[in-house]
């Protein structure tokens, strides 16, 4: 056995890495990282905490509460940390750890749980979901994207009908702050626009009935208004921009508002709705609009039946169900689709995410969170597995100290007592 | 001096003990104050209290209310506790009697004797100082109130209760206007009391209806009526004034109150129109006609209807009207056979259609169930098996300590059978898991708590496990008690879709509480272990820490196991519900966080960084980190698992928490000693 002094480098590292040291204080972090990001929930809302504590992105953070106050060190971000306990499981519960059929059981869970974390880490790197909403008798082909707004440009041919359309995607707008601009070109388009002003969470107000508070440019008597973030429900926040299209020699076609505006419905509710605007160039039309992301799926729907059922004399829901097909090219598979039954294909789920209580005359509309997952099931496999493994280690530590136990018993003298 | 010795600092040790221990009480006692109803005594001189019989008739009668059908004596018990935090009231008669109200003769004043019944203190208010701005009086900041001091308040036209309900509407247009976050706490507490004096308002006039003293007016005045209906009716024995005698000819009433309106017909109108108004509210107890409907009626939704059916009906539809117009009318002399009578007719004939509608099928078990009250009655047991246990701390396993140790497993064992067998019988009630909300899971939790420290003292053979069992059982079951009376919801109602599930609840949630059990055990043994070593009162500290040591690893291993196979589980149940795995939603990272503290646990001793003080250490903290996963994520009230939000909780929290803080503090100067003594 070579002693700690002859190790190489890569040895050494092996060896922290693999330690429990490594072990125990990223198990301290993610604790403390857990607890953190939980309790600021309360103030900050779910996806607001994710973002903070568990993205990718997030290399260290401040745990805060609502007006600031808990200043401590920076706590490294919980993804990192995962990343760090891996590979420690790997080297150290895996690689480095005592094999036998006594040490089978731990080694098969550690196993189990690092199987785990890498279906998380897939499950974030490649996990696609979207909403898709069918009303009964129709078919549908496409879902949008969760929280992710994209700016669709298209052409309008001589029947009004939208062409393919030109897409600066949501990663790039997601990114983009308010002071700062965004100029896109695109092969097919005969002009350049250029994002600015960009919110996160804003409405397309009327600088007539609103007057901006905070000088903020008017387009054709309107302007972006920035909203509250509602941390609680974050599809309720919708972002906005200023677009301004100029043609190749740098000349001004139009200056155009994205966003949303509210409309208010005849029972007085306010609903958000897309501005989808237009202007013309070279005689063509053109049309842009800042909406959810457009997911195009490789099946339709058919919706052939909503149902949805409140316990009686209560808002509580008691059943859901949808019934229908989905048609893959040449194939039809029938499904029914109601809570924790979802339907999946082709490495899509279908899950009953919505749905819209028929009002009289109205046809009933489903909505379905689709999500395509490439590690959806592996966590099943995961826990059967670590089940397995922590069920034979702890019962034959149980065993052990059974026997140790009656041994004591038969030859020590009467058992203390307080 | 060795660790076996442990009698130096010997009266330090049981004065810190002692000392820490009360603070203890004090700690638990003040979070506490809140939940324990105050007693007193109302004078009534009036009183006179309903016999057994018709409590017991009473109890039976289904009406729909949480979704499903269930006894009027359920319905009552949740309505009493929703208004009063408590399920008795004690009053004084002129007589000098006393008289404990339950919750259906509660309901039965409120419905037939409303006038008595506006006498009882039927409202608790934590800050009465709300009503300050509405002239009503109260002794105390936190006090009981009745109808009465809020309805006898102030100007006939200016009442108190006239102007809580106008500010509670104020404050709910602030909130549809601004959101909740511009609600002061005041304002908040006004809103919702508002709301619970304005439901009770309806539940003590929903059978205005059928009182029969409606104003007089001479159907033959009334140009648009058929005369010989209500001749017919006249024939009948109806009487014009009472509601029923005018269902049938409803419609030339509204037509001659329209066309050719008088002053008698329009005082009749608006009291008809006040009392049909009230009668949307109360108990919902009229059953549809239709098989098809599911949805039952209150009285004055099925008026609307039976209006909206025409007269095709009207005999069917007239019978429950006439029903509860005896009723009423023979309520006037509650001791009279007559009353007794006709509410056996109105709960015969409501069974009767809900049982051929398949509906009401556990009703007759549900008043068995709250009859028996099986967890107070384990929690009585309990005590006894603790009492009994302490006798085997001091006479060993021989002689004298044997009869106490059968005497104390008996106990025990009943005790745990008894809880067991409430469990199972809100089993058989609901037709589910009993861990759908976090009220079933107290017992269960507890349970399992009984059960595994039950195992480790037959693994162990010390009976001094059975002990703290007998001891966790009484504040399981206390707690069970109590958060019943605050929370006031009945958690035998049917779940919301995404829940009901029983697959999913049986594996993942079972497997969750037994987690919490786990951890908890885990707990108690380590403050148990810090506190007697502290006194140090323990004859063989060596093999009791040993033993306690192990015991407490073993159990956090088995807390380990569960905990981290019910939060797997649960992101399985998500994963097919709503589409993801692991959300970092609130009730998760609870469980994750047990999991996560077990495993720190677990790999900080196979690395040597802890020693036996330091797992009793982080096994008192970990009892925290389970409370907060179980109890503490429900307070912040946002994430997906919406059911098992809790509110006002924040009294019993800060209290466990500084009880298990003191707990710490005991362990570590215990530790402490210990070192300086070796």
């Amino acid at each position: 056995m070579s002693s700690r002094k002859n190790l190489t480098l890569g040895q050494k590292i092996f060896r922290i890495l693999s330690g429990y040291e490594i072990a125990i204080i990223c198990l301290i972090l993610l604790f403390l990282l857990t607890f953190f990001g939980t309790i600021e929930q309360k103030w900050f809302g779910l996806w607001g905490t994710i973002d903070k504590y568990f993205d990718l992105k997030s290399i260290f953070v401040i745990p805060t509460n609502s007006v600031g106050k808990w200043i401590f060190i920076p706590l490294p971000g919980a993804y990192w940390v995962i990343v760090l306990l891996s590979i420690n499981m790997l080297f150290g519960g895996i690689i480095r750890a005592r094999k036998g059929w006594r040490k089978i059981g731990v080694l098969i869970s550690h196993f189990a749980i690092l199987f785990m974390l890498i279906a998380g880490a897939v499950s974030s790197l490649y996990k696609e979901e979207g909403h898709m909403t069918v009303t009964e008798g129709r078919t549908s082909d496409f879902a949008v994207k969760l929280f992710k707004h994209n700016i669709e440009i298209f052409a309008f041919d001589e029947n009004g009908d939208r062409q393919k359309p030109a897409i600066i995607p949501a990663k790039e707008l997601k990114s983009l702050g308010p002071k700062e601009s965004l100029t896109a070109t695109f092969e097919n388009l005969p002009f350049s626009i250029t994002i600015e002003g960009n919110q996160p969470h804003c409405i397309i107000a009327s600088s007539k009935n609103q007057p901006p508070k905070y000088n903020e440019p008017v387009v054709d008597g309107f302007y972006i208004q920035k909203t509250e973030k509602d941390v609680k429900t974050e599809e309720f926040n919708h972002p906005g921009c200023y677009a301004t299209v100029k043609d190749s020699e740098g000349n001004l076609i139009q200056k155009l508002i994205l966003g949303h505006y509210h409309v208010r419905t005849e029972k007085g509710h306010i609903l958000p709705v897309v501005a989808r605007v237009s202007f013309t160039h070279k005689g063509v039309r053109y049309g842009l609009s800042y909406d959810l992301a457009v997911w195009p799926m490789p099946f339709s729907v058919e919706l052939h039946k909503a149902i949805g059922e409140n316990h009686p004399n209560t808002n509580i829901p008691r059943w859901f169900e949808s019934q229908i097909t989905k048609v893959d090219g040449s194939e039809r598979e029938d499904h029914q689709i109601f809570m924790n039954n979802p339907a999946r294909h082709g490495g899509y789920t279908l899950y009953q995410a919505g749905f819209t209580k028929a009002v009289k005359g109205a046809p009933q509309k489903s909505t379905f969170a689709i999500v395509n997952n490439p590690s959806d099931r592996w966590p099943e496999i995961a826990l059967w597995v670590s089940f397995a493994g922590l069920t034979f280690h702890f019962i034959l530590s149980l065993v052990r100290f059974i026997n140790r136990s009656s041994k004591n018993h038969k030859t020590n003298t009467p058992p203390p007592t307080p | 001096m060795s660790e076996n010795n442990p009698v130096q600092f010997r009266g330090l040790r049981l004065t810190l003990a002692i000392l820490f221990a009360v603070l203890t009480v004090i700690i638990l006692l003040y979070g506490i104050r809140g939940l324990v109803p105050e007693k007193e005594m109302t004078q009534i001189d009036d009183y006179t209290p309903w016999s057994e019989e018709v409590i017991e008739v009473a109890k039976k009668i289904p009406v729909q209310d949480g979704g499903r059908v269930k006894p009027l004596g359920t319905y009552a018990r949740f309505k009493l506790l929703t208004y009063r935090g408590d399920l008795k009231i004690k009053v004084r008669d002129k007589n000098g009697n006393k008289h404990n109200i339950g919750p259906t003769a509660w309901l039965l004043d409120v419905l037939f004797r409303p006038d008595l019944a506006d006498q009882l203190p039927t409202f608790r208010l934590d800050d009465t100082d709300i009503l300050k701005p509405f002239g009503v009086k109260t002794k105390k900041r936190r006090d009981r109130i009745s109808f009465n001091d809020l309805d006898k308040t102030g100007d006939v036209d200016n009442r108190a209760l006239d102007q809580l309900i106008d500010r509670g509407r104020e404050i709910l247009e602030k909130r549809e206007e601004k959101g909740e976050k511009s609600l002061t706490k005041k304002e908040l507490q006004t809103s919702r009391f508002a709301q619970l004096a304005l439901s009770f308002t309806g539940i003590r006039d929903s059978l205005d209806i059928v009182r029969r003293d409606l104003p007089p007016l001479d159907p033959s005045s009334l140009p648009h009526v058929n005369p010989s209906i209500a001749q017919l009716m006249l024939d009948q024995g109806a009487n014009p004034s009472s509601f029923s005698f005018w269902i049938p000819i409803m419609e030339g009433l509204g037509r001659s109150l329209s066309e050719s309106p008088t002053p008698e017909l329009n005082t009749f109108a608006r009291e008809l129109d006040r009392r049909l108004n009230f009668a949307q509210f109360g108990p919902i107890w009229i059953p549809p006609q239709s098989e098809k409907q599911e949805e039952w009626n209150h009285l004055g939704k099925s008026v609307d209807k039976i209006l909206a059916d025409g007269i095709g009906g009207l005999a069917e539809n007239t019978k429950e009207y006439r029903q509860l117009e005896n009723l009423v009318a023979s309520a006037q002399n509650p001791d009279s056979p007559r009353f007794l009578d006709d509410l056996k007719k109105w709960q015969e004939s409501i069974s009767q259609i809900a049982k051929g509608r398949n509906e009401g099928a556990k009703i007759e078990t549900e008043i068995v169930y709250y009859n028996i009250d099986y967890f107070m009655k384990a929690l009585g047991v309990f005590v006894l098996a603790f009492l009994v246990s302490i006798g085997t701390w001091f006479y060993g396993s021989k002689g004298g300590g044997k009869s106490f140790s059968i005497a104390t497993i008996a106990a025990y064992s009943i005790a745990t059978f008894i809880l067991a067998a409430g469990i199972v019988h809100r089993i058989i009630i609901t037709g589910r898991p009993p861990v759908s909300n976090l009220y079933d899971t107290i017992p269960v939790i507890t349970f399992f708590a009984v059960l595994l420290l039950l195992l480790t003292d037959l693994i162990t053979k010390k009976k001094l496990f059975l002990s703290l069992g007998a001891a966790l059982g009484v504040i399981g079951l206390f707690f069970t008690f109590r958060f019943e009376l605050g929370d006031a919801k009945d958690n035998m109602d049917p779940l919301r879709a995404v829940l009901d599930s029983n697959y999913w609840l049986a594996t993942h949630v079972i497997t969750i509480v037994i987690g919490y059990s786990g951890g908890l055990v885990a707990c108690f043994l380590s403050i148990l272990y810090s506190y007697l070593s502290l006194a140090g009162v323990v004859s063989d500290p060596k093999n009791f820490k040993k033993t306690m040591t192990r015991a407490v690893y073993g159990i956090l291993c088995f807390t380990l196991l569960f905990s981290l196979v019910g939060t797997i589980l649960g992101g399985i149940w998500a994963n097919d519900s709503w589409g993801r795995f692991w959300g970092w939603d609130p009730k998760e990272n609870g469980a994750l966080l047990i999991v996560l503290w077990c495993l720190i646990i677990l790999h900080a001793r196979l690395a040597g960084w802890l020693k036996s003080w330091g797992i009793h250490l982080m096994s008192i903290f970990g009892g925290g980190v389970v409370i907060f996963s179980w109890f503490g994520v429900n307070m912040l009230e946002v994430g997906l698992h919406s059911y098992g939000f809790t509110e006002g909780s924040d009294g019993p929290m800060w209290a466990i928490g500084g009880a298990l803080a003191v707990a710490l503090a005991s362990a570590a100067t215990a530790w402490i000693l210990e070192k300086v003594s070796t």
